[in-house]
């Protein structure tokens, strides 16, 4: 039993950092909301529920295939997870192309500014992991590939708690 | 836990939170669905990323989202 | 010194600590300026004084930066610097933008012309000719340690080194732009003064921390290398996206509001690693280095550092609060402590440990050098302190009670006064450093048990 964090210290930081933004992104969106409760009630009732959830589940199984792919074979696990990232990003768009279309932007109320805050940089964070994951996979190097799923699966734990909190509390 | 246990974990967690969303509203909506948030994180953290095999760090995770997801359904009931 | 070409850090010590003179000396005229607020109005005015003090401030940080640049590079990569002609050519062109700059201020000559005549901004004012002069040395010293790094062993200490030094150089690029509008004016200065002071300078800062705390401790460099990666991916991960804590009323969109307070808070994190990494490795250190007064300065800077950015920061970086205390006498104390804690007291740290060797005079004397850190530290705490009471006392007034701004100026007269006491310390206190760096020779006591390295 060792007592180091498993793999590369610098992604152990990364990841505490994330969760500390991340974390603090949605604090501070549930405490605005006390301020204006009917108003995010409203406004969370624009956002597309049903396709967030499957994302949750595209993700989580994203994460199940890169997991795979750290203790087997590379590709035939990395290029479904990278397929199912890009599935994420997808139903993401339509999402934000549909609020658009609807003249909805960061500044129509104090919810959207978070959600789209929130939700515009965890969809970064699942574009920066493709391209880690596709590069770290292509060297071919395990430790390599290991900080690359270690990024991916920093996305999905900052996915599961975001989505409550944005799309249901 | 494998990654297979894990996910299959992930996939009922998620299935309870929806379920949730159709049967129950107000507190207990939000307990479960945050509660069911921070036994995901807890699973991911476990098996994809390692944790499992450090107890030690792994209390330690455990402690600072136990405190997050508390923070949160505090500010989400009040 | 191992290295006879490190001798090209001399000439910019020299230079910087003269420039060090300039701009204190120009705060004690501003500090009285605050308490008798006529003073030489009609000769130097107000906003003259306080860009030469703020310019000679980053023009002789940046020098002493590119001093411990010539001097640890060498010692690092373990060869000669590739060119020292380069270096003095480089210095010769930094000394001749400054005197340009401090001319066009003063006399205010070649008025509106574009490319000899100031721009009229707050920061990054230099007339066009000096900003390129600055970018053709900029680019010199660059090749010039690159290639010497280049030719050489690569250590972490260097490959930090070199992307802040990298970095900073490319981010001046944006003092060029000089949009008509003032927000978007605003916004690309910070491009430069934010990611300077917030992102590369902290990767030079931790570099030039990890080398002297691998001379003076005698911790392994693995140890010390750990740390400098983790402090620098802290550094850039707050540091880039804490720009937005300058965007919250400038025009730009409200969710910089919240990036701004989220991202910002946590540039406490690399500030309070670098101190924790200085006190680890002393607590750690094996070896017992007589030059005391470096390891002082060392951590007198992680201290000061913490406090003066992380902590003062902090104070007004949420824009919940900014809101009222925006451009206050916070800021000021905020400003002066963290400038002092990190910079200043980084190039003075790296200066009191490679001046005796520069000079081949050890041991060498620590008394005065130790005094001076004790009564310039003590200045600006003082100094910190005062602006921030004044600062409280000012927000309350202005920003809650509504009361005019000259109304609540007169409120302050005690703070100011108060301040320009402190300044005075700090400048005696400069004036001692440089004196123990430039004259004496001997040591005035014993020096201590040196175990054999």
């Amino acid at each position: 039993m060792s007592r180091d964090l498993p793999g590369e210290p610098l992604i152990w930081v990364l990841i505490l950092s994330e969760l500390a933004v991340f974390g603090a992104g949605l604090v501070a969106f549930l405490a605005v909301r006390l301020t204006d409760p009917a108003g995010f009630l409203e406004a969370q009732s624009h956002l597309h529920r049903l396709s967030a959830g499957i994302n949750t589940l595209v993700l989580v199984t994203s994460g199940w295939f890169v997991a795979r792919a750290t203790q087997g074979r590379i590709w035939p696990n990395l290029l479904p997870a990278l397929a199912l990232g890009a599935v994420f990003l997808g139903l993401k768009l339509v999402e934000w192309a549909d609020l658009a279309s609807r003249g909805i932007s960061t500044e129509t109320h104090a919810f959207f500014t978070f959600s789209y805050l929130l939700t515009g940089f965890h969809a970064a964070h699942v574009l920066a992991g493709m391209v880690l994951l596709a590069v770290t996979g292509a060297t071919g190097s395990r430790p390599a590939l290991e900080a690359g799923a270690a990024f991916w699966h920093m996305v999905d734990l900052v996915w599961v708690l975001l989505f409550p909190v944005v799309y249901l509390v | 836990m494998s990654p297979t246990r894990a996910w299959t974990w992930l996939l009922g967690l998620s299935a309870a939170s929806t379920l949730a969303g159709q049967g129950l509203s107000g507190p207990l909506l939000t307990l479960t669905v945050l509660g069911a948030s921070f036994w995901k994180a807890r699973v991911i953290l476990a098996a994809y990323l390692g944790l499992q095999r450090v107890p030690g760090w792994q209390r330690v995770f455990d402690l600072g989202l136990a405190a997050l997801t508390a923070v949160l359904i505090v500010l989400a009931l009040a | 010194m191992k290295y006879q070409s490190q001798k090209v850090a001399l000439g910019f010590f020299a230079v910087a600590l003269a420039l060090f003179a300039v701009q204190v000396t120009l705060g004690l005229v501003l500090g009285w300026i605050y308490v008798e607020p006529n003073f030489l109005s009609g000769l130097v005015p107000f906003n003259i004084a306080r860009m030469l003090h703020t310019n000679s401030l980053i023009v002789w940080l940046l020098l002493g930066f590119f001093g411990s640049a010539y001097y640890l590079v060498p010692e690092e990569a373990e060869r000669e610097i590739y060119s020292t002609k380069l270096a003095w050519l480089q210095l010769a062109i930094f000394v001749l933008g400054t005197a340009g700059v401090v001319v066009t201020y003063l006399f205010n000559l070649f008025d509106g012309n574009w490319l000899l005549g100031n721009e009229g901004r707050e920061f990054l004012e230099q007339p066009r000719w000096v900003k390129a002069g600055i970018v053709v040395a900029a680019l010199i010293f660059l090749y010039n340690i690159s290639m010497t790094v280049l030719s050489g062993k690569k250590t972490a200490i260097t490959n930090i080194l070199l992307t802040g030094l990298w970095g900073l150089a490319l981010l001046f690029l944006f003092a060029f732009v000089n949009p008509e509008n003032l927000g978007l004016d605003k916004m690309y200065w910070w491009y430069v003064v934010h990611l300077w002071v917030e992102g590369t300078w902290e990767l030079v800062m931790a570099s030039i921390l990890a080398f002297l705390m691998l001379k003076l401790t005698g911790v392994d460099r693995e140890v010390v290398e750990k740390w400098l990666y983790i402090i620098a991916a802290l550094a850039l991960f707050s540091g880039i996206l804490g720009t937005g804590h300058h965007y919250y009323w400038i025009g730009t969109p409200g969710y910089w509001q919240w990036i701004g307070s989220v991202f910002s808070s946590l540039e406490v994190a690399p500030f309070f690693s670098m101190m924790a990494f200085a006190f680890v490795m002393v607590w750690k250190g094996r070896r017992d280095h007589p030059n005391k007064a470096a390891l002082l300065w060392s951590l007198g800077c992680a201290t000061l550092a913490f406090f003066g950015a992380g902590v003062w920061g902090f104070l007004h970086t949420l824009h919940g609060v900014n809101y009222y205390t925006h451009g206050t006498q916070i800021t000021a104390a905020h400003g002066h402590l963290a400038f002092y804690g990190a910079y200043v007291c980084l190039n003075l740290a790296l200066m009191s440990y490679a001046l005796p060797h520069l000079r081949g005079r050890d041991p060498y004397n620590q008394v005065l050098n130790m005094a001076s850190f004790w009564l310039m530290s003590g200045g600006v705490v003082f100094m910190t302190f005062v602006l921030t009471f004044a600062g409280t006392v000012q927000t309350h007034l202005q920003r809650v009670m509504g009361m005019s701004y000259m109304e609540v100026q007169d409120q302050l007269w005690i703070f100011y006064a108060m301040r320009f006491g402190a300044g005075v310390a700090v400048v005696l206190g400069a004036v001692l450093f440089i004196w123990a760096m430039a004259f004496p020779s001997r040591e005035i006591i014993e020096p201590g048990q040196v175990p054999a390295e």
